[in-house]
């Protein structure tokens, strides 16, 4: 299966696990990636600051997708995945405002037909490979390792399950997709109370202290819970909830959990060596999942 | 925030600027019955830097400058549970935007410097931030290469930015040249 991967900014700048594993994981389930080109920001953080502005970053991503005859356009950041699904939304309902945007991607010798399927991890994994497909990958998989011991817990971000006025890759009040991925793996999860609280990453920028402090809290929320570790799928979560030496600092409460993305965790079912899945840039105590997870 | 405790002077009540926020947005200030359910759901009003109900009052009753100025309005952590959970479809978060939106285009001091610093990086590479160097738990640093990452395609940021010209994006990439 041919998908065009949409990397944005965070992710080949800085959350390079993310990118890493991602590379390492989907290929052994069939999937080949091609990376877009020309990529620039999605526009996502700076919809505040001007909306043509955002509009127009987020419609050169689906032009360029486009151009380069992808039928599917893989976004593995909450971010970059609402922003591009939002823009095609107001492209298909706005003639005004979708007119203005032609004319400044005409200057770049970009149109937008409509084509492209835009899809995250979530419901690519989910809905297009299957659970069923990667439970198959990973039995064949010569070093297939069950992770049985762990209990982890989901964290989605907000970006993935909202705004429910457009299509997104999970339900707004009950979505279970990542659940159903954790388990494929072998371990074990639970619907905690917290689980679709926010990580606070987009105040970072503006109020530090603040933002550590919701992090924290839904931090310490999983861990006295009895989880092992919580799994992302957003560069902007993940990089938000390993910050535990900060948060710790800043909020006074003694967060220490293993936090990784999805890749990675599905990486260590297939045995794939910790280092080739970057898991030694990862900031928080993986440790405890890697403790339990080696034979 | 610790902004300064403000009596509401309501000889400056400007009800066209609720009118128009009403007709340029997808939200409605006028049909919030002061409820907060919004405000008891909200990421930022839960460690008490925006008050979103009350953001949604100053609005309807036309406090156009107080909102404006607000420094509040850039605390909003985008979680969009006000525009879900709003039981009167009001949309505090889309108004929200379009107050940054207008801050912007006053030219307030209140936008935050990550977010100018954001849009000339986009304005030079096309990207909000260079490619980082990274350290490991062992503090060995990595970058792409050390990663065997395929190198960056990059955009022609030129033309990116000739189009960003074009958008209110012109009045903060102006700002750091
Ligand atoms: S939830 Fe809606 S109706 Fe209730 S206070 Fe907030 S904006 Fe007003
Ligand atoms: S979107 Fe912003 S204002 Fe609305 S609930 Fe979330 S943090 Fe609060």
């Amino acid at each position: 299966m041919d998908v065009a991967l949409y990397l944005g900014c965070t992710i080949p700048t800085q959350e390079y696990a993310y990118e890493v594993s991602a590379r390492e994981v989907l290929p052994r389930l069939g999937v080949n990636l091609i990376d877009l080109q020309y990529a620039a920001c999605c526009g996502q953080p700076l919809k505040g600051l001007d909306n043509l502005g955002w509009l127009y970053l987020a419609s050169r991503t689906i032009a360029l997708a486009d151009q380069q005859g992808a039928e599917t356009l893989l976004a593995i950041c909450n971010g970059c995945h609402v922003s591009i699904c939002e823009a095609k939304h107001v492209l298909e309902s706005d003639d005004h405002l979708r007119k203005t945007i032609e004319e400044m991607l005409a200057e770049e010798d970009l149109e937008i037909k409509g084509h492209v399927r835009i899809r995250h991890l979530l419901d690519f994994l989910y809905d297009d490979i299957g659970p069923q497909k990667i439970k198959k990958a990973l039995e064949n998989s010569q070093n297939f390792n069950p992770l049985v011991n762990l209990k982890l817990a989901a964290h989605y971000g907000c970006h993935i399950i909202r705004p429910s006025s457009i299509e997104r890759p999970d339900q707004l009040d009950d979505p279970s997709k990542l659940e159903a991925l954790i388990e494929v793996t072998g371990a074990s999860t639970a619907k905690y109370p917290e689980r679709l609280e926010c990580c606070g990453a987009p105040m970072l920028a503006i109020v530090d202290k603040e933002s550590f402090q919701i992090a924290g809290n839904k931090l310490i929320a999983i861990q006295n819970r009895g989880f092992d570790g919580v799994i992302t799928v957003c560069p902007f979560c993940e990089r938000m909830l390993e910050r535990q030496e900060t948060i710790s600092r800043v909020t006074g409460l003694d967060v220490s959990i293993s936090s990784m993305y999805y890749t990675q965790l599905l990486g260590l079912a297939l045995g794939i060596e910790t280092e080739k899945l970057g898991l030694q840039l990862n900031m928080s105590s993986v440790e405890i999942i890697l403790n339990k997870v080696t034979r | 925030m610790d902004e300064p405790r403000q009596i509401v002077d309501f000889s400056r009540l400007d009800f066209e600027f609720s009118n128009y926020i009403k007709q340029n947005t997808n939200s409605n200030p006028f049909v919030c019955f002061t409820c907060r359910t919004c405000s008891s759901l909200c990421t930022s009003g839960k460690v008490n830097v925006l008050n979103v109900a009350k953001i949604v009052r100053q609005i309807a009753i036309g406090l156009k400058d107080d909102v404006l100025r607000s420094k509040e309005i850039w605390t909003c952590a985008t979680c969009m549970k006000c525009q879900e959970f709003c039981p009167q479809g009001v949309n505090p978060l889309d108004m929200i935007y379009f107050l940054q939106n207008k801050a912007v285009e006053a030219g307030m001091p209140t936008i935050p410097k990550a977010y100018v610093e954001m849009v000339t990086s986009i304005a030079k590479i096309g990207l909000i931030q260079p490619p980082q160097e990274v350290i490991s738990v062992d503090f060995d640093e990595f970058d792409r290469a050390e990663l065997e990452l395929p190198e960056l395609s990059m955009p022609d940021a030129e033309k990116i930015k000739k189009n960003l010209l074009k958008t209110g994006f012109r009045q903060v990439i102006k700002e750091l040249d």
